[in-house]
């Protein structure tokens, strides 16, 4: 007995120290975790920080982001949030949400689905209404534009959300995505719909769309859209250019990249869930014929621009590319380098005569974000700078 | 700072207890207080000064009671300590709310409301003002003697497991432990398993049944169903006595590991069939503040019937004022009150011939409906809430999705809670947590062992998890 009382109190005082010990001197190598969060600094001690209190408030916080074993700890009890309850303790908007048959989504999409007949975009007609005088500034300067609406995987794949995250009141008529498709038609914007696209696709084939582990659309997915934008884009600029074509479609039951699995990875769990269907993994081809142009862009757009720049960049569709990620950040393409997007100090003639077309993406989830003021500003300086060729046609029927 | 943090748990407690072990035994008083001043000042490093400053004046106050040679000024002296103490605690707990009540009269007669800068409560004032009081009226009734050195009068108002919230501890009932206490490795791993237990109780518990009242309590009135509302309260009920409890038996556990008893703070309160057994089994240590230093002294139980409800109407109305400076702590205040009375009146009697099948839930919805009181910003929430619960009302807008009202872990963990409060109140598991509890075998003691290191580790695991909020890209 008294061994035992021994050693429990040993173990009492082992387990209490032992974070210290780990955030000092790294006894153990730390599992990553996966996911953002803004850095918290250690603050400086100073009396006046420490009567406030604020140098309490800091380093308490400091210390919950850097405390020792703190990867296991939370890999823990996100492992028995998913094993015991099928659920993420998450706070921020893309808290892991894990449906039927394991598929994960990001509960903002969700979000987005329960929403989709009462609020989201609030005026969708004077969205659209902005989005035509864009591209009509555009095509004074000679450039072609494309809005694409990426699809949301709770609006494509709502049946496997789980019940107690639908809202079970009933629809309103006043549907926001529907006015805005219409009044898009209606003004003549050239338009890439990735939700009925997507829609269409899953009617009439066997391969998902998006992985169930994943929160953007498969390769096989984007292609599609991106063949819709490629036409679009010829259709405004007169010039061919290169188009894929699907070769074979391999069927894999693993993930294959972190894409697939990155929504499913945020549950920073020690398992990923398992899952029992089958994920395309097409092959292409790329189609070009002689005269074929290779576009220089400028993309703004969410996380779901990159799957269709990966597709762009590996069967060498483009010249070149610039993405302003939620019009806040710059990657230039090729190499991909980043900085962030100086919006006050942005040369818009420049940036403007050096492509060849603008393509505003957005998540369907997202239409309410007004473009992140880039429609805004873009219609504002387009207009305060000479214009240059016209462009190829117009599209007063819509496309 | 509090017990469930990773801060505490990780830094202070481990840093504690090695500069207690490590002090010679009679200079382990100097190294608790130390400790303790530190746990103090990281939460409120101005008001450590208050407190001490007014620690200085009551020990000198208490010596000059205990040495006063009339009964007028030892009655004198006692009477300056209580003025100035409450006086401290009506500053700095209910000068706000009394400037508010004040504004919202002169504006009422159309005059300018007093221009006030607000007062900052100092973290437990509540409770070291009542150890202040207990130690004074301890003396002054001769109970015990003044303590002999300041640094062990300082040590009782100030030693950290019950510095924030309680329990509250009557001089008398610790102050042989400050002078003399024996450390012994059983003592030890019993605090071990009382707070371990505890901190199970804080983290995986009431903090899983916080989101939900937070929740319910955030929703709309308008969207709240009546199934909410039930779901939330009844929550809240799990959530205010797992917290508290938890909150307690760390505190315990934390004084056994310094070799310190306190006493009991609750005892299965949701098993009570009256209010009377309530306040014997919820929060007792104010019940027996309350009862020794406020109810007799006003008479208690020796006076007129009517005085002797008069009595405990005034004890529950500043026990509710005690709890928040809000009507709505004094209105669940006045409600206790209420039913304490009834119970003298016939309740109790009445009570006795029934089942406890039959008392113990009626008690327990009568709390309920306390709980409502004292967790609502202001009455019209309560008694909105209420009329919810009773389905007299109805959701007037669209309802929260259900993962929001309630998640599968905290709908695991509403059912253990409800197992845990009310499994006792049924005379066979009662009788085999008895049997159980008073087991003392190897294999129980390891068991016992191995599960408060157990809870230690899923707490710690948990607190973790909480503060890690990730998003999956960068965005901004």
């Amino acid at each position: 007995m008294p061994k035992t009382r021994h050693l429990a109190i040993t173990l009492f005082c082992l387990l209490l120290a032992l974070p210290a010990v780990q955030m000092l001197v790294k006894v153990v190598p730390e599992p990553t975790l996966t996911g953002v969060v803004s850095d918290a600094k250690r603050p400086p001690f100073e009396w006046r920080g420490v009567s406030r209190g604020d140098f309490q408030t800091g380093f308490e916080t400091w210390l919950n982001q850097h405390m020792g074993l703190r990867a296991y700890a939370i890999r823990t009890d996100a492992q028995i949030n998913l094993s015991c309850f099928r659920e993420s303790s998450i706070k921020t908007a893309d808290v892991p949400i894990v449906g039927r048959r394991n598929f994960v989504y990001a509960r903002v999409y969700i979000d987005g689905f329960n929403r989709r007949r009462s609020t989201g975009l609030t005026a969708p007609e004077a969205f659209a209404q902005k989005l035509r005088r864009l591209q009509d500034g555009l095509r004074r300067h000679g450039k072609a534009f494309v809005f694409v609406i990426a699809p949301s995987k709770a609006e494509i794949y709502p049946e496997y959300i789980p019940p107690r995250f639908l809202d079970a009141s009933p629809p309103c008529d006043d549907d926001s995505y529907l006015r805005l498709i219409a009044a898009l038609r209606r003004e003549g914007v050239w338009t890439v719909d990735g939700h009925a696209q997507f829609m269409k696709h899953k009617r009439g084939e066997p391969w998902l769309l998006f992985a169930p582990g994943g929160i953007h659309w498969l390769a096989y997915g984007a292609a599609f859209v991106l063949e819709d934008l490629t036409r679009a884009l010829e259709a405004q600029t007169g010039h061919p250019m290169v188009h894929l074509e699907c070769e074979s479609i391999a069927a894999a039951s693993a993930p294959e990249s972190d894409d697939d699995v990155d929504i499913a990875r945020l549950l920073n769990t020690w398992e990923l869930p398992r899952w029992d269907v089958q994920v395309p993994r097409p092959r292409y081809r790329a189609r070009a014929v002689n005269d074929v142009r290779r576009p220089h862009l400028l993309v703004v757009g969410d996380s779901f621009a990159f799957g269709l720049i990966d597709l762009m960049k590996r069967y060498d569709v483009l010249e070149g590319l610039d993405l302003y990620y939620y019009y806040s950040v710059h990657y230039r393409y090729p190499g991909g380098a980043s900085s962030p997007l100086n919006k006050d100090g942005l040369e818009w003639e420049r940036e403007v005569s050096s492509v060849d077309a603008v393509i505003l993406e957005i998540n369907e989830v997202q239409l309410d974000s007004a473009a992140w003021g880039f429609v805004d500003d873009a219609i504002k300086r387009l207009d305060a700078f000479p214009t240059g060729a016209p462009a190829g046609r117009s599209n007063p029927d819509g496309p | 700072m509090v017990f469930s943090s990773q801060l505490f748990l990780f830094l202070f407690l481990p840093s504690f207890l090695l500069l207690y072990y490590l002090t010679p035994n009679r200079h382990r008083n100097l190294a608790a207080l130390l400790a303790s001043l530190v746990f103090y000042a990281w939460g409120a490093p101005r008001f450590v000064f208050v407190l001490v400053g007014c620690a200085v004046l009551d020990y000198n106050l208490s010596h000059w009671v205990y040495q006063a040679r009339t009964t007028a000024s030892r009655k004198g002296w006692l009477a300056t300590s209580i003025i100035l103490n409450i006086g401290l605690l009506a500053f700095f707990k209910y000068a706000n709310f009394g400037v508010e009540q004040f504004n919202g009269l002169l504006r009422l007669a159309g005059v300018a409301p007093l221009a006030w800068a607000r007062v900052a409560l100092p973290i437990g004032i509540s409770f070291f003002i009542f150890h202040k009081i207990s130690y004074m009226m301890d003396v002054y009734r001769g109970v015990t003697a003044p303590a002999r050195r300041f640094s062990t009068y300082l040590l009782y108002l100030v030693f950290f497991p019950q510095l924030i919230a309680g329990p509250i501890i009557r001089y008398h009932d610790v102050a042989g432990q400050l002078d003399y206490r024996r450390h012994s490795a059983d003592r030890f791993l019993s605090g071990i398993w009382r707070f371990c237990r505890g901190l199970g109780k804080k983290v995986l518990i009431a903090n899983v049944l916080g989101e939900v009242v937070d929740f319910m309590f955030q929703t709309k009135l308008a969207a709240v169903t009546p199934l909410h509302a039930w779901i939330g309260m009844l929550s809240y009920a799990f959530q205010i006595y797992f917290d508290f409890s938890g909150y307690s038996d760390m505190a315990i556990g934390l004084g056994r590991m310094a070799g310190i008893e306190f006493l009991e703070n609750f005892n299965e309160p949701y098993t009570a069939a009256s209010f009377t057994e309530f306040w014997r089994r919820w929060h007792i240590s104010l019940s027996n503040f309350m009862r020794e230093y406020l109810y007799i002294p006003l008479g208690g139980n020796r006076v007129a019937p009517w005085r002797a409800y008069l009595n405990l109407w005034i004890v529950f109305l500043i026990s509710g004022l005690w709890h928040g400076a809000a009507w709505t702590f004094i209105a669940w205040g006045a409600f206790h009150g209420l039913f304490l009375t009834l119970d003298k009146l016939f309740w109790l009697r009445v009570s006795a011939r029934l089942s406890r099948l039959v008392t113990v839930p009626l008690t327990f919805l009568l709390v309920l409906i306390g709980w409502a009181l004292f967790r609502s910003d202001h009455i019209a929430q309560a008694g909105g809430i209420l009329l919810r619960m009773a389905a007299v009302t109805h959701a007037s807008q669209s309802m929260p999705l259900w993962a929001d009202v309630i998640s599968n872990r905290a709908t695991f963990v509403f059912g253990l809670a409800a197992l845990i409060s009310f499994a006792p109140a049924v005379p066979a598991v009662r009788r085999i947590l008895v049997r159980v509890g008073a087991l003392n075998t190897g294999g129980i003691c390891i068991a016992r062992h191995a599960l408060a290191l157990a809870l230690l580790v899923l707490s710690a695991c948990a607190l973790a998890n909480a503060n890690f909020n990730p998003f999956i890209y960068f965005r901004f």
